[in-house]
């Protein structure tokens, strides 16, 4: 199923083609200061189809996730990694899609803090 | 650091990467607003609005991007090298600042205590015009 998503002024949208089951609430240094909470898919299976222009892009520690957030109203959309076996990965900020509940959503609670 | 004669102590905290520092007197139990309005859901933002007076941007005015949308009034100010939203000054309350308590350092809040707010119908709450209270200091 296609989930379509946005940061708050609509510069950035994106769609993302997968089953939406949960949501993961981390607790390291930035998601703890984004409430994120994250839909792991394959990057693949997210398009932006918006200018990546419009995308800023931080990154820290060891600089292997890209965090990217909109550059106008500065929302947090979606990270850019890769998993342990080497494919890359997308964390979606599932507060920026459109139609979905995210409370009504089963969260798991992952400690990146202790990374 | 407790300030005994006024029951707050001071809170520090700021952006991600640092560039933005503020310290805000607040108790060390705080009130916090869970707000459902579209670009507090999407910032997942806890507000601690405060007085002006008890908040003191420390560094990063630089840094900061601004972002106005609707009625244009509300400041919402994130750092633009990390994305992060630590502090904004809100259209309830023109003369204070809200501080996002996801933002603030790990060791002075004992206990928070969050309540929704439903921004999304914000005229309802807001009728006549801004608010003169502050969540959890009503007397």
């Amino acid at each position: 199923m296609k989930h379509a998503g946005s940061c708050h002024c609509g510069d950035v949208r994106f769609e993302v083609d997968g089953d939406l089951k949960g949501v993961t609430s981390c607790n390291c240094s930035i998601c703890s200061r984004k409430g994120a909470l994250l839909w792991f898919v394959p990057r693949d299976a997210l398009v932006v189809s918006t200018p990546d222009e419009c995308l800023s892009t931080y990154t820290f520690n060891q600089h292997v996730i890209r965090h990217r957030f909109c550059r106008r109203c500065g929302i947090g959309v979606f990270g850019e990694g890769s998993d342990p076996a080497g494919n890359r990965m997308a964390a979606i900020n599932a507060r920026c899609l459109d139609d979905v509940d995210v409370e009504a959503l089963p969260v798991s609670h992952f400690d990146g803090r202790s990374l | 650091m407790a300030d005994r004669s006024s029951g707050f102590v001071v809170h520090a905290g700021g952006c991600h990467c640092r560039r933005v520092r503020f310290e805000v007197d607040a108790p060390a139990s705080i009130t916090v607003s869970d707000c459902n309005c579209s670009v507090c859901a999407k910032s997942g933002y806890l507000a601690l609005i405060v007085p002006s007076a008890r908040f003191r941007l420390l560094q990063g005015e630089a840094a900061l991007s601004e972002y106005r949308f609707g009625k244009g009034i509300a400041r919402h100010l994130f750092c633009r090298v990390c994305g992060i939203k630590s502090f904004y000054v809100p259209r309830s309350h023109p003369n204070g600042i809200s501080v996002n308590a996801r933002c603030l350092d790990a060791g002075t809040v004992s206990e928070t205590t969050i309540r929704r707010f439903d921004g999304r119908h914000w005229e309802r709450h807001y009728a006549d015009g801004v608010d003169a209270a502050y969540p959890g200091e009503e007397s």
